[in-house]
């Protein structure tokens, strides 16, 4: 167990998103207002918008052909950053840190099959007149399944790719799936290392594959943007918000306590000093505004803090007419009489799921350092509901010494994290 | 973060709902009976059930899933997904046996910490849209709302995290653990670190599962660790058995209920066992087979060990992950060696998935209740079926009988594929 003074901090943070592969690329592209949205081209969803990630290939990652058969976008953006953030803090430097003194914990999304790795099997057990027949599938249609394609469908076979590529056998585990698992993600990375089990740990979270199934799975929770007519990518906070789009990326952060990094030598970036969780539904595509207030409340108490101390906030913001309607109230009456400023990334990176957290963490960290709060993308004309101070169109100048992270689900939880100064 | 003394973490409600019923007394009584849940698959569960090459499976029958659809309604009309219907069943359950349905608890400090599977991939969703081999895109992306109920594209792995929650008015942390096999232990584990920290005071925990679908039969034969046999299928899922043949699957839900030992005792509450211990690590080996040494579960089970402060010569019993493959078997008698030395042999060691199958993700919950439930009443379940013993696998495995001994402290293994190991500690309650 270590001291009350020892806080949990960042000393490594590997980032693939569509606004860069590095952190210095990410907070290069979001001070200059560089989004990442592209037209998809898949079939004719009424959202064929996305924010996609140059994903690294199994050859720039040294992955066997025959190990590529049951990896998919996720698993690449995992290992890569993984490896990335693992680099950035030296960890392979010091043998003693022992495969087992490493953490490792992931938000991973929802795994949706790729369509041609089924189609030969539904093909094999489909009667003349197009229905699925079972009992052809089970005599000879699953055959043309790929053995192993199961493990592809298993979402923390991902991480497990990577602990063996990293020779990560401490503790774990995966949380799912949307972008409150990556501050759970975070917050257990956190505890292991505060609670000695892990001399260091990997905290992280990677998004959605961007296919026809995620997107027909997000039309329909009724989240993606329904406006086929605005050219622009998906709103946060503005009046002329109509939904999200889906972007692809990952995040891993490396994370050990303050003695532990003094010790190595290695400089923190930036500490973590709470978070927060709540439930709560009362509509349909998200948190409560209860909800969204308790998970802010929880942080902020966990790191012994009022919202007065909080300098910037970087909003879950993700573009949905109700998601933001109730963030920004929530928002409103905890911070009402503070000098908050607050951004959304979404309009830059899309909605990244499990891996907005550790991403935004990464954003927190370098407004810290550099005294600069990235403008929110897209967000204007900004909504009249948004009583607080949304940084839009260009990067601000401002002391910021404690952040904090909304991340919300679609199904009610609602999740915040607390990023602080070190010192 | 500020950091205070770890809380004690006690059990204060079981529920569960698998092949052998839907109460836990019911569920207990069965087990030490060596009563098998293993039955023919149904086949007006399943369309061209009589051609799978999976024939015995552990599910819920048509009664069961009737009184659940019946004591939820309005989410068998909306969800129509078993799992998420199992978690509400064995979280009822578990929150009545707890008393706190409809209690004056603080409802932002009471958290849930739910263990979900895949899900369902349908192949209906493909079928729709396929002609001459070939996908229809387009007409997918026009018509995707016709896509399959309980279907991947309409459902999420936090479903069954949030039912729970928004049914029985739990606002405090709520969270989704996927990490294969070991899900529902490193669920619980999870619940336990959140109590721990005093992040909430008390959390419903465990897992829910159900792959009994197309897909969902043949993902295991693929991966040949399913259990093809049809005959005597009562005897099929064998343990630690040399004429073992792979896993049987199961589906359902265990689910109990955590809290912080004060805020028990303060609401008087029953306490059946305190958790002592909890840890997991990574095989960091290869993702399509455990380690054979055993040394990830090795090391998952010594982490937990010192976690509780406990030595070896606490531990009077271990729920076995023993899913009836050879690959897991082996491994993990291995680690059990590795860890207990001389004194491997005088712990008992039982398979819960002898009798309910392997409820996959949810597996973790059932087998940490009938820890529990060993630990509160000095009564060990057998492992059914073990009547030609591994020579590979030498300990004692209580095969077919039960076994009265007293249970000072027990552990519940669950290992995932992919290489994901956890170990839990179940002691007695003492002040």
């Amino acid at each position: 167990m270590t001291t009350m003074d020892d806080k949990a901090v960042i000393t490594g943070i590997g980032v693939t998103c569509a606004a860069g592969r590095t952190p210095d690329e990410l907070w290069d592209s979001l001070l200059c207002g560089r989004g990442g949205a592209v037209h998809m081209g898949i079939g004719e969803f009424p959202c064929n918008a996305a924010a996609l990630a140059e994903c690294p290939t199994p050859e720039t990652l040294n992955i066997k052909p025959r190990d590529s058969r049951i990896m998919k976008t996720h698993s690449y953006l995992l290992i890569d950053s993984a490896i990335k953030a693992y680099s950035a803090a030296g960890i392979a430097a010091y043998p003693e840190i022992t495969p087992g003194d490493i953490g490792f914990f992931a938000g991973l999304p929802m795994i949706d099959y790729e369509i041609d790795d089924l189609l030969a099997a539904v093909a094999k057990s489909s009667t003349a007149d197009g229905l699925l027949d079972y009992g052809s599938f089970y005599l000879k249609g699953y055959r043309e399944i790929y053995p192993l394609w199961p493990l592809s469908m298993l979402n923390n076979i991902a991480l497990c790719q990577a602990s063996v590529r990293l020779s990560i056998r401490g503790e774990n585990t995966v949380f799912s799936a949307h972008a409150d698992s990556g501050v759970s993600a975070i917050a257990e990375g956190v505890m292991a290392v505060s609670g000695g089990r892990s001399k260091v740990a990997l905290v992280g979270g990677v998004s959605e594959k961007v296919t026809a199934l995620s997107l027909a799975r997000g039309h329909i929770a009724g989240v993606l943007k329904s406006c086929v007519d605005d050219i622009l990518p998906c709103r946060p906070f503005s009046s002329l918000r109509c939904g999200t789009i889906l972007g692809d990326g990952a995040a891993f952060l490396a994370i050990e306590t303050l003695s532990s990094a003094h010790k190595r030598g290695v400089t923190p970036i930036a500490a973590i000093t709470g978070w927060g969780r709540a439930f709560g539904t009362d509509e349909r595509q998200g948190p409560s505004i209860h909800a969204i207030k308790n998970s802010m409340s929880a942080a902020l108490s966990m790191a012994g803090l009022r919202p007065a101390d909080i300098s910037l906030l970087i909003a879950h913001g993700d573009g949905t007419a109700a998601g933001d309607r109730r963030e920004a109230e929530a928002i409103g009456e905890m911070f009402h009489s503070s000098s908050l400023s607050v951004i959304s990334t979404k309009g830059a990176l899309g909605s990244l799921f499990c891996a907005a957290a550790p991403i935004d963490a990464a954003v927190a960290a370098y407004a810290i350092n550099a005294g600069l709060i990235p403008p929110s993308l897209y967000s204007t004309p900004v909504d009249e509901a948004v009583n607080f101070a949304l940084v839009t169109q260009s990067p601000l100048q401002k002391q910021v010494d404690r952040v904090m992270i909304n991340c919300h689900s679609y199904e009610g939880q609602a999740a915040s994290l607390i990023v602080e100064r070190v010192g | 973060m500020h950091q205070k003394a770890a809380k004690r973490v006690v059990v204060t409600g079981l529920g569960m709902a698998t092949a052998l019923g839907l109460e836990v007394m019911g569920n207990w009584e069965k087990a030490l009976a060596g009563v098998s849940g293993v039955d023919r698959i149904d086949k007006t569960m399943l369309a061209g059930a009589a051609s799978s090459p999976v024939a015995a499976v552990a599910a819920i029958n048509e009664m069961s899933w009737g009184r659940i659809a019946e004591a939820f309604p309005e989410e068998a009309a909306s969800l129509d997904e078993r799992r998420t219907m199992f978690a509400l069943w064995a979280a009822k359950e578990a929150l009545s046996d707890a008393r706190l349905i409809n209690s004056d608890l603080r409802r932002e400090r009471f958290g849930a910490v739910i263990a979900a599977g895949l899900g369902v991939n349908r192949l209906e969703d493909i079928a729709r849209w396929h002609r001459d081999g070939k996908f229809n895109l387009s007409g997918f992306s026009k018509e995707y709302h016709h896509s399959s109920g309980d279907s991947i594209i309409r459902n999420n792995s936090h479903r069954a995290a949030a039912a729970i929650a928004a049914r029985f008015s739990i606002f405090g942390p709520n969270a989704t653990i996927t990490t294969a096999c070991a899900s529902a232990t490193q669920a619980i584990g999870t619940a336990f670190r959140m109590i721990q920290n005093g992040e909430a005071d008390v959390i419903a925990t465990g897992g829910a599962d159900s792959m009994i679908n197309p897909i969902g039969l043949v993902f295991f034969v693929l991966l040949q660790a399913a259990c093809t046999g049809s005959e005597n299928v009562t005897q099929l899922c064998r343990p630690f058995d040399r004429k073992r043949s792979g896993l049987v699957m199961g589906e359902g839900a265990g689910i109990v209920i955590l809290e912080d030992y004060g805020h028990a005792k303060e609401r008087g509450a029953k306490i059946y066992a305190e958790v002592a211990g909890y840890a997991s690590s990574m095989d960091a080996y290869q993702v399509t087979a455990p380690i054979p040494d055993g040394s990830g579960a090795e090391a998952a089970m010594r982490s937990a060990l010192i976690d509780s402060g406990l030595g070896t010569d606490s531990i009077d019993y271990i729920n076995a992950h023993g899913t009836s493959t050879k690959l897991n078997d082996e491994a993990e008698t291995a680690a059990i060696i590795r860890v207990f030395k001389e004194r491997a042999l005088d712990v008992a060691i039982s398979s819960s998935k002898s009798m309910i199958g392997h409820l996959l993700a949810a597996s973790g919950g059932p087998e940490f209740i009938f820890t529990v439930l060993s630990v509160v009443n000095d009564e060990i379940h057998p492992t059914i079926n073990l009547t030609h013993p591994d020579p590979k696998c030498g300990l004692d495995y209580v095969p077919l009988v039960k076994r009265r001994k007293t249970v000072r402290a027990a552990i519940s293994n669950s290992f995932g594929f992919g290489g994901q190991n956890a170990s839990i500690i179940v002691k007695k309650i003492s002040d």
